[in-house]
């Protein structure tokens, strides 16, 4: 973010400033740069005002397009994600970024328009009540009824979405506030006594945790998202390494621990490998940071973790006890209770047996594949996309099959690589959110792995790619159907595929090209081997249509009401 | 079942009430009384919310205070059902002059 520009500057013009040009000023004052948006009737005024100021827009066409960009831009940059949409249906096209963003904790504010003033409530042309709507998918949303309001909201609703537990704030600003006169600067500051969150952990809580920790004789680390917003990958791994402590990742959790390290298990949960699956069930103290135990990760309840006294970092005290009884809970932010740990030194549980039999069972079950002679398999062309990028890139995905076997075959090694949609699990997400990885971070690989269902959710947005001469790489893992639904309906529902199999699709390849594109078709292993070797860690765009095994299924696979230990195709 | 009484302050924003009451209904609580109300004349802008509700499980139903008392307009929560307050109830009798 840039350096923040003092909100009092009444000086000449500013004295003359209608409303619109407050909001960019209070905009500026938060430092944003760039903005992920779509105009409309009741933001004209605000889109007025942007004309004449530094500030970079980057046109999506839908705008359901500019708020996953702004996800990824935030996932990456770490900076707030800021999405203007107008009033009606653009701002419903909004909702379920927002919703995706609360869930997984990303920090977005978001401003849609609204109606004039004096025909709020009256079913007015493009009026609809998104505040009303978003009040269960924000972590605070806001309606601007005065214009001296304006500044003070804009500047809670970036506090609000950066502090404590991140998450999306919405601002909504009626049209006629952005034509009114003003020279209302107010210099602004934060007062929000409902709300401040814990940071610093209390040293009586991480005590007693390490107590435990003196006793375990199978502790394992669990991480969560929250080690990746907090920026604690370096302490996560010193107190792992301090203490010799096993740690499990979440689906969104990866890249905050280093995949090649010996103390890694794997990732844990429906599609997590045997491994940390089994460290979980069989471990007696269960040290978790910064996850929220998701229903995708603790498969059966009943049968998560018998065994184990479990403590649980986290800076939303309402996430500690939801689904798992925590015997140690620790309020805080994951740096800052790392950290606390990590100065507090006691005799350390260094069990050998127990991570001798961890790493026995990584030998004997690792994630596996079978190669098909007449098909390119898909968990083969995620190793090559890693083997292509040195496992240095950024990797977008939506939901589904392609999303697993990335989290599964991308061996993730460092924080801000991986981002996905985790909680809302939104097919549409990843092609979006790549673009605005690309913006946070211009020299990056950035690689979208897309189903060929979720990418047709979204795919307007590649003439963004041209536009902004972003270099992503567009995979489409392309099996012709919906895939993890498919794969359900094999397994669950007797092979009774009802509409997940596409009977028409695009060409895919004539598609990118219009949108100015370069693009290669892929069916085999050779083929895949030699094109991502040509164009993977180019500075163009490219689009690769991946053609792959459409019966492939992602193992192994914990069913639905089942336990960890009771995963299925942990072999092959 | 068993009955369940919480106060809150919170905040007098806009929608504050909607927005707990939705959380309310997202766990699935039927409401047995609210009343709310600006509670001291000196702060006008904050109001006091005492819910009444049946709980089943005492532990979700503690969850969902937290959940409450997340809200950023939400200054505090208390689960008062346990403690020493004064309840008061209004009779309004409406009678006709015949």
């Amino acid at each position: 973010m840039a350096a923040k520009e003092p909100m009092v500057t009444v000086e000449t013009e500013e004295l003359n400033m209608n409303g619109a040009d407050l909001f960019i000023q209070a905009l500026k004052s938060e430092g944003v740069e760039l903005l992920f948006g779509y105009p409309g009737g009741a933001v004209l005024g605000i889109y007025d005002a942007l004309h004449r100021s530094p500030i970079k827009h980057v046109l999506a066409r839908h705008e359901q397009g500019a708020i996953h960009a702004a996800e990824g831009y935030a996932r990456v940059s770490g900076k707030t994600g800021v999405v203007i949409a107008t009033s009606g249906p653009g701002a419903t096209n909004v909702v379920t970024g927002i919703a995706d963003a609360m869930m997984d904790s990303l920090p977005l504010v978001v401003f849609t328009g609204q109606v004039a003033s004096q025909v709020i409530g009256t079913d007015a042309f493009q009026e609809a009540d998104i505040v009303g709507m978003t009040a269960p998918i924000t972590k605070q949303n806001y309606q601007v009824r005065r214009i001296e309001d304006l500044p003070r909201i804009v500047k809670e609703a970036f506090h609000l979405a950066t502090t404590g537990r991140p998450g999306p704030v919405l601002v909504d600003i009626p049209k006629d506030l952005a034509a009114l006169k003003t020279s209302f600067l107010p210099e602004v500051e934060v007062n929000l006594p409902g709300y401040r969150p814990t940071v610093e952990p209390d040293p009586l809580q991480v005590d007693s945790l390490l107590e435990a920790l003196r006793h375990s004789k199978k502790p394992v680390i669990l991480a969560g998202a929250g080690v990746l917003h907090a920026r604690a990958s370096e302490e996560l791994l010193a107190f792992a390494e301090q203490y010799q402590l096993p740690v499990v990742h979440t689906l969104l959790g990866l890249g905050g621990f280093p995949a090649e390290h010996h103390l890694f298990l794997g990732m844990a949960g429906m599609h997590g490998c045997y491994t940390a699956n089994m460290a979980l069930y069989e471990c007696d103290l269960l040290i978790n940071i910064g996850a929220r135990f998701d229903d995708r990760l603790t498969g059966n309840l009943n049968s998560f973790a018998p065994n184990a006294r479990v403590a649980h970092a986290d800076i939303d005290p309402a996430e500690i006890g939801k689904n798992v009884e925590t015997h140690f809970p620790i309020v805080g932010d994951a740096k800052a209770v790392l950290q606390k740990l990590l100065s507090r030194e006691v005799e350390g549980p260094v069990s050998q047996l127990w991570l001798k039999h961890l790493e026995e069972n990584k030998v004997e079950y690792p994630y596996w594949f079978t190669e098909h002679e007449e098909f390119l398999s898909p968990q083969h062309v995620i190793e090559l996309v890693h083997k292509h990028t040195n496992g240095e890139a950024i990797v977008t995905t939506d939901v589904g099959q392609h999303q697993m076997w990335a989290a599964q075959f991308y061996s993730f090694s460092r924080p801000d690589r991986w981002v996905t949609s985790g909680g809302l699990g939104t097919m549409g997400f990843g092609f979006p959110a790549a673009i605005g990885a690309q913006l946070a971070e211009p020299d990056a690989t950035v690689v979208s792995l897309v189903g060929d269902g979720g990418f047709q959710m979204t795919l307007q947005e590649l003439i963004l790619l041209k536009e902004w001469n972003l270099p992503v790489k567009v995979l489409i893992i392309n099996n012709g159907s919906l895939g993890m639904v498919r794969q359900w309906q094999e397994t669950f529902y007797e092979k009774r595929f009802s509409h997940s199999i596409f009977s028409l699709q695009p060409d895919f390849i004539k598609l990118a090209e219009s949108y100015g594109l370069k693009a290669y078709k892929v069916s085999s292993t050779d083929e895949a081997e030699k094109v991502f070797s040509k164009v993977l860690t180019g500075r163009e765009p490219v689009l690769i249509d991946c053609r792959v095994n459409p019966e492939e299924k992602v193992y192994p696979m914990v069913a639905p009401g089942k336990g960890l230990h009771e995963m299925i195709g942990v072999k092959p | 079942m068993k009955k369940r009484m919480v106060t809150a302050l919170v905040h007098n924003q806009n929608g504050i009430l909607s927005r707990l009451m939705g959380l309310f209904h997202k766990h699935q609580y039927r409401i047995e009384s609210l009343a709310v109300a600006v509670a001291y004349p000196e702060l006008k802008d904050v109001s006091k919310m005492s819910v009444i509700l049946e709980v089943e499980d005492d532990h979700k139903f503690l969850q969902l205070v937290k959940q409450v008392n997340k809200q950023v307009d939400v200054l505090f929560v208390t689960d008062v059902t346990d403690a020493q307050v004064i309840e008061r109830e209004l009779n309004m009798v409406k009678k006709l002059l015949v």
